[in-house]
């Protein structure tokens, strides 16, 4: 979270530098990457360390963004924030690139948690309560949780949306209580 | 009692079937960065300006710096429950404190819960601590007298129901005393009091909680505190919270007194607040909106007109200033905003005249109108005997030779000031002091030596107790006709015989 408010400032100014009709394939290159990262997450420590040649360094970027739709973009991009030393906060600017690209898109990541494993015909009755709330179509990431006990809780960076068992019992307590 | 296992089943029962099932959704963002009663949360896109902000562990924050990318929020709260990229949401509700009757005689923290022990506060309402100002329209000019038991106030000073008179001083002045003493004589009327203490010694809050109990007044006031270890943002929003409880009894058409000890705290923890909020330093590195903070609070005092029930919000503020100085930014700010100021000189505490009021530089600029009439007929002369007193007494260092009419005036400056001498907690019913002011100037003292004055002034008052009560109800209800005034000189004239 240190850096969430700098990578913000990044990403919009990364993006200011694309019209709209090159969103979906800078989104493909935001997905390939993040994917890349969350993969290997010692990059980040590789391409920022000053023990590793910097003629290595460039050359593991160069590797990275190879075959990016947006190579050249991408390549100032990462030239600037390893001059500036902020190569750490690639995966935020990442994130937040790919919140962008997808709400000019009207679309929305929800990052869902489940207690067990629902059917497709469930998730999509969720999907449809989400949808009506954030006003966009929602791309669901789930993960399950048997701590929530039922329902779902559906987060993205600014908003929670909490129908689970687990939350409801808390405040049917806080009920009996007072 | 018994308990019945089957009653409690039904309850339980009851309850559960009651129960709906209710999905929540919360606007969130994520703490960036928190310290010194400060978060800077990145996220909360729609998060209005002084919105009310849930932390983890309860504790509350105030959006008070809605930036590009981020919102700088006040915590009030132990910010150690906080930690960088929690998880802040927002509530939608403007910061709210506990109002109603209920409020009376418990001593609550800024913002509104109670911290001395006696249990949980059954508000009868909720109301928003920050509120607008009333309008013109919505109010009429200060008519009634607010009696502060003082001979001096009520006399040269006097304060009207719905006014703002500040009292200022050095350390050590007895400011925080003419606050406690006026609270005390409320309690034979229909005035609340609301004691707000920012940024003072939990000891001294628990002192004047204790002298205020031991003398009944706890019964009609609240105490509002935030003390010195309370975080700035809590020090900053008591008098708005204090207001908002006493802004209660106004609207019901009742009447309240508000004291503020004192404004020159919430001003240094203002501008703790702002400068942490990184918000541009003005003048003594106070924020340039440091007016309209102490402008906006003061202006919420009033008196309301007929229509809205007639209602009054009186307000004492009080400043510290250092070294005498009266110029220095807050208090120039505050005197400019307020309907009037009580000046204490040290120099007048020390040398015993108590309470240390400088009658030259105190000026109340509205309560004339509100003074009682008997009051005004015994006191036109006052101000102006004392001013020529303090003049004349200056110059007469200089020479010994003076003549019979000057030796009169000083004579009669003397006695004044003695008059007007009181203790701490001794308020005076405002038809005693009509009396001893009337024998002053009237120069029935002028042959009393000095010190017989305490003793003169106790007969007379035990006088009055005793044989006088009827007479001292009239004399507070109307004028100071021919008749009245030769009965009062009739009563002088007996007191003086006894000693």
């Amino acid at each position: 979270m240190k850096y969430a408010i700098i990578a913000h400032r990044y990403a919009q100014a990364f993006l200011a530098t694309f019209s709209s009709q090159d969103y979906p394939s800078l989104y493909g290159d935001v997905e390939k990457l993040t994917a890349l990262f969350a993969s290997y997450p010692q990059l980040i420590s590789i391409i920022s360390s000053r023990v590793v040649h910097p003629d290595k360094r460039d050359a593991l970027v160069e590797t990275l963004l190879d075959g990016t739709a947006h190579h050249t973009r991408w390549a100032n991009l990462f030239g600037i924030l390893k001059k500036k030393a902020k190569i750490e906060i690639v995966p935020a600017i990442l994130r937040d690139l790919e919140e962008k690209v997808l709400a000019a898109q009207g679309k929305m990541k929800i990052l869902l948690t489940l207690a067990h494993e629902q059917s497709e015909e469930m998730i999509e009755k969720i999907r449809a309560i989400v949808e009506k709330e954030v006003q966009a179509k929602v791309l669901f990431d789930i993960t399950i949780q048997p701590q929530v006990l039922g329902g779902f809780v559906a987060e993205s960076s600014s908003l929670r949306i909490d129908g689970s068992i687990h939350n409801n019992l808390i405040k049917f307590k806080r009920q009996l209580l007072t | 009692m018994k308990i019945q296992p089957d009653e409690i089943s039904a309850i339980l029962k009851a309850q559960i079937n009651d129960f709906k099932f209710e999905i929540d959704i919360e606007e969130t963002g994520r703490v960036v960065q928190v310290g010194d009663g400060i978060a800077r949360v990145y996220g909360l896109n729609n998060v209005m300006a002084g919105e009310m902000l849930l932390f983890p562990g309860n504790v509350m924050g105030m959006a008070q710096n809605l930036e590009e990318d981020n919102v700088g929020c006040i915590i009030f709260g132990e910010v150690r429950k906080i930690k960088e990229g929690d998880i802040v949401k927002r509530t939608g509700r403007i910061l709210q404190v506990p109002v109603g009757k209920a409020m009376l005689g418990r001593v609550v923290n800024s913002l509104g819960f109670p911290i001395d022990g006696k249990g949980e506060i059954k508000a009868e309402s909720y109301m928003p601590i920050e509120r607008k100002a009333l309008g013109v329209i919505q109010r009429q000019p200060v008519k009634e007298p607010l009696q502060t038991g003082l001979k001096s106030i009520d006399s040269m000073i006097p304060i009207g129901r719905g006014q703002r008179e500040l009292i200022i001083g050095d350390r050590q002045t007895g400011k925080t005393a003419i606050a406690i003493d006026t609270i005390i004589n409320q309690k034979e009327t229909d005035v609340f009091c609301i004691y707000v203490a920012i940024g003072q010694k939990k000891s001294s809050v628990a002192k004047i909680v204790k002298e205020l109990d031991a003398r009944g007044a706890m019964a009609y006031t609240v105490i509002v505190v935030a003390s010195a270890d309370d975080p700035a943002s809590l020090q900053f929003m008591a008098p708005y919270g204090g207001c908002t409880i006493g802004e209660y009894f106004r609207d019901n058409g009742q009447h309240a007194l508000i004291i503020y000890d004192d404004l020159s705290k919430h001003a240094v923890a203002y501008r703790e607040l702002s400068l942490l909020l990184r918000r541009p330093p003005g003048r003594e590195a106070y924020p340039g909106d440091v007016f309209y903070v102490h402008s906006r609070l003061l202006e919420r005092a009033s008196k309301l007109s007929d229509e809205l029930g007639g209602g009054s919000l009186t307000a004492l503020p009080i400043i510290e200033t250092q070294a005498d100085d009266i110029s220095a930014y807050i208090p120039t700010n505050v005197i400019s905003i307020t309907d009037g100021q009580i000046y204490l000189a040290s120099r007048l505490f020390y040398s015993g005249v108590r309470p240390a009021i400088n009658a030259g530089l105190s000026v109340s600029r509205v309560g004339g109108s509100a003074q009682i009439k008997a009051m005004k007929g015994v006191t036109g002369q006052l101000r102006f005997a004392l001013a020529q007193y303090t003049e004349l007494e200056a110059f007469s260092k200089f020479g010994s030779d003076l003549d019979k009419a000057t030796l009169a005036q000083l004579r009669r400056g003397q006695r004044l000031i003695e008059i007007l001498k009181q203790g701490q907690y001794v308020p005076i019913p405002v038809a005693k002091q009509v009396f001893i002011i009337f024998m002053a100037n009237h120069g029935l003292l002028d042959q009393v030596e000095i010190k017989d004055i305490a003793r003169v002034e106790e007969e007379l008052y035990a006088t009055l107790d005793i044989q006088y009560k009827e007479f001292m109800e009239t004399l507070i209800k109307g004028k100071i006709t021919p008749e009245i005034e030769a009965k009062m000189v009739e009563i002088c004239e007996s007191v003086l015989k006894k000693i």
